[in-house]
């Protein structure tokens, strides 16, 4: 049974702008999450904003008009497959460019100097000891497989239950527990204890 | 399971803070961004037969396109190249060479007047006389002597032209 509601957004309404202002707040609502979703599995934040802009506008055009329950496990699988795109293309990018003469790195974005400057504040040792823990995570994160990754930051950031996981990452919620369960390990294997 | 469910439950906890502040600590050129593809996303959904178009694509993505183009014109060449100068084992025979060899001796068939009274005079039976040559000498090596009893000349088209001969 579909939910009559979105948030404050009554769904039995059946203008279309009650729908639009249902979508707009389940966006935002997860936009920044998701971000960091990508960012974890592309390592590159233009790439995950490019991955996140795509599932929003796949998720508006083909399946706004579905339940709104179904949103996020169906942006989140949208997400998912933009990302293996992302990340094969970047592959084959790679290997093209390892045969190429010349090393064009132009795709880069050029740092911004003020932005990358060191700042003479000192750090307080508690937020040193966060970004050390955090840049940790974002490392073991990256070495995780990717469905174990998926799963965990699914379940962990995102929320999600085992079912909706499951209905994401397109898999049976056993396998969802077990790569989550799999994740854990491995993150702590590697991260021991932390301090937070 | 022996695991430590305690340990197993503060660590998760940990992971999610840690997680939780990595999402306030995103900047606000992303947020924007977040923001604008958003509203780019709800647009689409004002428009539904629009085609799709993505209007805040960063600049490295428009960077890596124009990148991929020389590269990709690089590797079409190198295919076309690789193609020509490729050895092509050689075959037997090609159709178009054969068309074309066919087309020479029609003209010359028309060109020849004898040919010409052949093809248009003769009743078959220099065609016959062909055929029978091509069974009895299939390797084409003909010494040109008719076994005995055995008439290997051919027939004449033309009456006249035997008289004329003999």
């Amino acid at each position: 049974m579909p939910a009559a509601s979105y948030g404050d957004v009554d769904l039995t309404d059946s203008s279309s702008n009650a729908r639009s202002r249902a979508l707009s707040q389940f966006l935002a609502s997860i936009e920044v999450r998701a971000f960091k979703i990508a960012q974890a599995a592309l390592r590159h934040e233009d790439d995950a904003l490019d991955a996140v802009q795509d599932a929003m506008l796949h998720l508006a055009r083909a399946y706004s008009q579905r339940p709104a329950e179904e949103w996020k496990p169906l942006f989140y699988r949208i997400l998912e497959n933009r990302i293996r795109d992302m990340q094969r293309r970047r592959t084959v990018r790679n290997r093209v460019m390892s045969w190429l003469p010349f090393r064009a790195d132009a795709d880069e974005d050029e740092a911004d100097p003020i932005a990358e400057a060191a700042s003479n504040e000192p750090l307080p040792v508690r937020r040193l000891e966060l970004e050390e823990a955090m840049s940790a995570l974002e490392n073991a994160l990256a070495r995780l497989p990717r469905r174990q990754r998926q799963a965990f930051l699914l379940r962990t950031l995102e929320g999600l239950d085992v079912a909706q996981t499951a209905k994401a990452m397109g898999c049976s919620e056993g396998s969802v527990k077990t790569h989550y369960f799999r994740a854990l390990q491995t993150l702590r294997a590697q991260l021991g204890e932390l301090h937070t | 399971m022996s695991r430590d469910l305690n340990g197993g439950v503060e660590f998760e906890r940990q992971l999610r803070e840690l997680l939780e502040e990595g999402v306030r600590r995103v900047g606000g050129h992303a947020r924007s961004r977040l923001n604008q593809a958003r509203h780019a996303a709800l647009a689409e959904t004002a428009r539904p037969g629009r085609q799709w178009r993505l209007p805040f694509r960063s600049a490295a993505w428009a960077g890596r396109r124009l990148l991929w183009m020389p590269a990709a014109g690089a590797v079409a060449a190198a295919v076309l190249v690789a193609f020509v100068l490729w050895p092509h084992p050689p075959q037997a025979s090609f159709p178009a060479v054969e068309a074309s060899h066919a087309t020479v001796t029609d003209l010359d068939l028309l060109a020849d007047h004898d040919g010409m009274e052949l093809v248009q005079g003769g009743d078959g039976q220099f065609y016959e006389w062909a055929m029978a040559q091509a069974e009895s000498d299939p390797a084409g090596q003909s010494s040109g002597a008719a076994p005995q009893g055995q008439s290997h000349a051919p027939p004449s088209p033309d009456p006249a032209a035997d008289q004329n001969s003999g």
